[in-house]
């Protein structure tokens, strides 16, 4: 969500970062905004199911409408067209107007795939010894302000009543609720241990058993197979002396099952508010690490990358990120847009699934990209073809149920 | 088959929150296929012969795909302008809005720059503008020209407009609108 102000910002000339500029009582302010832009979005094309899992679930949870001037909240004032970040501008934040197209955050798998990387805890480490005590040393202006922001965003409960406090007395522990979403969502568990210390470190497990999860477990096979098809299809696009053995049919199919189990989760829009909060919390960290911020410099972790960038921060607080960061944070935001796409139902037809292998589109050059990045983050050996002999199905069941037994009227079982 | 004038210049700032679903089309459109889908299509049934299909009904499938899937491709490219996906030459819309309207035989496209309300603004000379029309499942595409005006044959005006993608050279979109009802 930080990514598209970022994008506002720099679209007006200004530097990325700036965003770090504006006080983060205003940014809280900007995500009930960005919220409501997401019902200024219009109508996908192709697709056949409704954003979010439910067409009327922003209104639902959207402040109501204001007439000016606003006599319950102002708006968040934030106006990427002024240099003076610290003058409030009384117009409502970019892309929440009228006439705007809207705007839609990045899908849950971009937080899931930010935070595999380690990059929050190494921030939660970084912005504990910072408020602590004073052994990275000293922070010029602007990375005071990034201090205050973070701390103030990520590490305390947010503003009561705001879309983005999903955390209470009842789910009280965020690096707890986050990766219970994801295992619902697609049967993940981020890959390093909950650190020790952390409230609510010790029941790391017990969510996941938690009365009512339920959570899609075939996720991961699914989709590792769904992108083995589709590089076959992008293998074969061109080939003219071999049979194809692409099927657009199984493609869609895979994409199909994707798209209900996504949507059995978030029926009714759950989850929905869910991923705005988390996917803005990641998306403040990937923005940190984008470029040479303040912070970074600051903290002398200058890189050429954002893995760089991300290693020399977790040096400096002992810490050390995943092996495959760099991946994994290519991988964020073009997975993201897929898994929308294929959530809304744009494959779910073997014609509309042929668009993810043919053609030089956008489209299939983030295939291939996705398709190397995946295979290499995880090992899981997309390229490669099963080899053997298929596995047998399942026998049918041995034992035929018996009907259950009834009452007789003299009490016995018959 | 009309011949649409698209005029981007006038700027306006964004107002209050009211169109949101006020424009949906009130009329079905057509469903013609256009000339350029008509060519399409036969320029693959032409490349489909070549590869000797078997069965006609293979051949319909594959054209039908052929049109089809540019609709996945490009609520695909949508998606990614809406989420502001950075780095990957998607920009999103944060500056530069767009909002159509239609007069008979005239498809009018005015960017809107809220921050500077009196200033024209327009597409750069040769930007690409891809129009999506219901009920007709490959997006029509046209060129802004030196003039500004932009060209765009072959959208009726009992067609209901769905989408609208405007690129500037470089392939980044710029602009974005959707919903607009056919002319009554």
């Amino acid at each position: 969500v930080f990514l598209n102000l970022a994008q506002a910002f720099a679209a007006q000339g200004q530097p990325r970062e700036t965003v770090f500029r504006v006080h983060p009582l205003q940014l809280v302010r900007w995500l009930d905004e960005a919220w409501s832009a997401a019902a200024n979005v219009p109508p996908i094309t192709g697709a056949t199911q409704p954003l979010l899992g439910s067409a009327s679930i922003v209104d639902d949870l959207e402040l109501p409408d204001q007439p000016n001037p606003p006599p319950l909240l102002v708006p968040s004032g934030i106006d990427p067209g002024v240099g003076n970040v610290d003058r409030w501008t009384e117009i409502i934040g970019p892309q929440a107007v009228s006439g705007s197209p809207g705007m839609i955050w990045h899908h849950l798998i971009y937080a899931y795939l930010v935070e595999s990387t380690g990059a929050f805890e190494v921030f939660a480490e970084v912005v504990k010894q910072l408020v602590n005590g004073e052994g990275l040393g000293t922070l010029q202006p602007p990375s005071i302000r990034w201090l205050r922001s973070t701390e103030d965003l990520f590490f305390r409960d947010p503003p009561p009543y705001s879309i983005s406090s999903v955390i209470s007395e009842l789910r009280p522990y965020a690096r707890i609720n986050r990766r219970q979403t994801f295992w619902r969502m697609f049967g993940f568990d981020l890959p390093h241990p909950m650190p020790g210390g952390v409230p609510g470190s010790m029941s790391s497990e017990v969510w996941k058993q938690a009365p009512g999860i339920v959570a899609n477990t075939d996720f991961r096979s699914k989709w590792t197979e769904l992108l083995r098809q589709v590089w076959i299809g992008l293998e074969y696009e061109t080939a003219t002396t071999s049979a194809n053995p692409t099927d657009a049919s199984y493609i869609a199919l895979l994409c199909k099952t994707l798209e209900d189990m996504m949507n059995n989760r978030r029926r009714s829009g759950l989850l929905a508010r869910e991923e705005l909060a988390y996917v803005s919390t990641l998306s403040w960290f990937d923005l940190t690490l984008e470029a040479d911020t303040s912070i970074v410099v600051d903290l002398k972790a200058n890189g050429t990358s954002p893995d760089e960038r991300l290693s020399k921060l977790a040096a400096r607080v002992g810490m050390q990120p995943a092996a495959r960061a760099r991946e994994l944070l290519q991988l964020a935001q073009p997975v993201a847009t897929l898994m929308r796409s294929i959530e809304l139902g744009l494959f779910s037809t073997a014609a509309q699934a042929s668009a993810l292998f043919a053609g030089n589109t956008p489209l299939t050059q983030d295939m291939r990209d996705i398709i190397n990045l995946w295979q290499s983050a995880t090992g899981d050996r997309v390229k490669d073809r099963p080899v053997g002999q298929p596995q047998p199905v399942e026998t049918q069941p041995l034992r035929i149920p018996k009907p259950a037994a009834t009452v007789s009227s003299n009490g016995g079982t018959r | 088959v009309a011949r649409k004038e698209a005029v981007s210049s006038r700027t306006r700032r964004a107002g209050a929150r009211t169109t949101r679903g006020a424009v949906d089309g009130t009329s079905d459109g057509g469903t013609a296929i256009s000339e350029k889908q008509l060519k399409r299509f036969l320029d693959l049934l032409d490349a489909v012969r070549t590869r000797d299909l078997p069965t006609r009904s293979g051949v319909e499938n594959l054209a039908a795909s052929e049109i089809e899937r540019d609709n996945s491709a490009f609520g695909y490219e949508v998606i990614s302008a809406l989420t502001g996906r950075s780095g990957s030459g998607l920009a999103p819309f944060a500056r530069t809005l767009a909002r159509i309207t239609r007069t008979t035989g005239e498809l009018q496209i005015e960017l809107l720059n809220p921050d500077d309300p009196t200033k024209p603004l327009r597409p750069p000379n040769g930007s690409e503008v891809k129009v999506l029309v219901k009920d007709v499942v490959s997006p029509v595409s046209a060129v802004v020209g030196d003039d500004g005006k932009v060209p765009v044959p072959e959208i009726q005006d009992t067609q209901v407009i769905t989408g609208l993608v405007i690129r500037d050279q470089e392939r980044r979109p710029i602009a974005v609108a959707g919903r607009v009802a056919a002319v009554s």
